[in-house]
């Protein structure tokens, strides 16, 4: 059994754990989140790093007042050789920013080999949280910083066209990890002769390919079952403007166990709040300029919630 | 059984009070018109999973009377009309006496928390060489407060982060 170490001292972990803020559809919050999460990590006393992977559509260092001078750009065109190099400071104690801004239209779509090597760089950065902010939409650019991160979030707006983004984003994330946990069980063969013939067999999801190759290879079945197990998405439900849309976010969480199989898990629900659009106007984040407003408490608790469940996961 | 259990989201055998709330959640969920499920289910297909939430309950129902569980006791070991202890003073206690009032065991509310029932314990009875450092003991203690219904969760996460730096010396 590891003890606790006595309280008073925050023993910063080892490796910074990584959340990434995605979701489907544009405009939902998802940039308006990730920067107010940041700020609320860095008032806890944690040191973050805030990544603004929206290359095509930058807008943290807007969004926190500050000069973007060198970016995720000078990686991808070796001008800098490490995301430490870049790091912004905000003008918040314990809060730095790697902006998207500045990128070369090229750079919107990265090739693979440049992708593998900013993911490794991110993990490699030198804070406690690493907050990447990913644009909209569900291409494999996105997918895969969400999918490696060790928490990913979702960002749902209370509207049927958020909603449906949303589901086909985590089909697509959770397909995409299906397939490389396939492949490194070795089945990849049987599940592409499964899926070929996927109406004689009935599979319409993952979860049916899933059970159907547990009957027909036990062994790599379970293999993939329980990688798949560990995934555990995590929503937010912002702009809300009805009061029964606050219980979404659980009902979705449901709606994730019946037709995915997937335990997502509900973070909390923002409602929509004009102090919100001022602090864009303002270019000063809400959770800096009023630590004690509504927006900003539910934030506080989302990201106490997110440490927390990370320092579970380390050390058990 | 386990089918009907696993159709609401339970484990087998969770107890009454959980099916009943897992059953009004499911049933909610696939209501006509229900946003949660935008572009998941077809009208039919939300109709026939309606009938399947609603086959379980019953079927978990008389499984549960069959066995001779007649439904609503309390599981609380302090009597729920205890005084209630001062929150500043006590904040350790004042969440037990929250959590029994509530009619909650440290191990659902373990379940609801996700955080572990010997922190849960912890926490309550202020061990205070036990505890995380602050940055993680105030989210424990918020999530606890929260999970509770508690309004003064945040108040309530400095309240014990002041009486464990002041070291439960008063
Ligand atoms: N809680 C809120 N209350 C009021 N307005 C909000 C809230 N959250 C977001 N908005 C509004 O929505 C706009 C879009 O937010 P944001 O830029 O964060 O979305 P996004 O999901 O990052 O979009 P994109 O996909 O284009 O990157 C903001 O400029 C703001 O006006
Ligand atoms: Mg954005």
């Amino acid at each position: 059994m590891t003890e606790d170490p006595s309280p008073g001292q925050p023993i910063p972990p080892q490796v910074p754990r990584v959340w990434a803020v995605g979701g489907g559809k544009g405009g939902v919050g998802k940039s308006v989140v990730a920067t107010n999460l940041g700020v609320a990590v860095a008032r806890l006393g944690l040191r973050c790093v805030l990544v603004d992977a929206d290359l095509g559509g930058a807008n943290l260092h807007t969004m926190l007042g500050v000069s973007a001078k060198k970016g995720l750009a000078s990686i991808f065109n070796h001008e800098s050789a490490s995301l430490n190099d870049i790091l912004i400071p905000t003008g918040i104690a314990n809060l730095h920013l790697v902006s998207g801004a500045q990128a070369l239209l090229d750079m919107a779509n990265p090739k693979h080999a440049q992708k593998l090597k900013l993911l490794r760089q991110l993990f490699a950065i030198d804070a406690d949280i690493i907050l990447i902010d990913l644009s909209a939409g569900s291409s494999f650019n996105v997918i895969d910083f969400f999918n490696a991160a060790h928490d990913p979030i979702m960002v749902v707006a209370p509207t049927p066209t958020s909603i449906e983004n949303a589901y086909h984003f985590l089909n697509a994330a959770l397909h995409r990890r299906f397939m490389q946990a396939v492949a490194k069980a070795e089945v990849t063969e049987l599940a592409k002769k499964a899926l070929a013939d996927k109406n004689a067999n009935g599979l319409h999801s993952p979860r049916e390919l899933l059970r159907y190759l547990c009957h027909e290879h036990p062994d790599a079945g379970s293999a993939i079952g329980s990688m798949m197990a560990g995934v555990r998405p995590k929503l937010i439900v912002n702009q809300v403007r009805r009061e029964e849309d606050m219980h979404l976010g659980d009902q979705i969480a449901y709606a994730c166990h019946d037709f995915y199989g997937v335990k997502l898990e509900y973070l909390g629900g923002l409602r929509s709040d004009d102090r919100v659009v001022s602090s864009i106007l303002d270019r000063k984040p809400l959770q800096a300029t009023q630590p004690a407003c509504q927006f900003s408490t539910v934030i506080e608790g989302i990201a106490m919630r997110l440490i927390n469940r990370d320092r579970e996961a380390q050390h058990g | 059984m386990d089918e009907s259990y696993e159709i609401l989201g339970l484990a087998p055998g969770a107890e009454r009070s959980e099916v009943k709330r897992a059953y009004q959640r499911r049933k909610e969920l696939y209501s006509r018109g229900s946003l949660a499920i935008y572009s998941l289910a077809s009208e039919s297909d939300r109709e026939s999973r309606l009938e399947q939430v609603e086959s379980a309950y019953q079927r978990i129902l008389s499984f549960m009377h069959l066995h001779g569980d007649e439904g609503e006791h309390t599981n609380s070991d302090h009597s729920p009309s205890a005084p209630m202890p001062d929150p500043e003073m006590a904040p350790g206690e004042y969440l037990r006496w929250a959590r029994n009032q509530a009619g909650l065991s440290i191990r659902q509310l373990a379940d609801r928390t996700k955080i572990s029932t010997m922190r849960l314990d912890d926490i309550e009875s202020e061990r205070i060489d036990h505890l995380p450092p602050p940055v993680y003991l105030r989210g424990f203690v918020y999530e606890f407060a929260r999970s509770l219904g508690l309004v003064n969760a945040f108040q309530l996460s400095e309240f014990y982060l002041r009486r464990v730096a002041s070291g439960l010396d008063d």
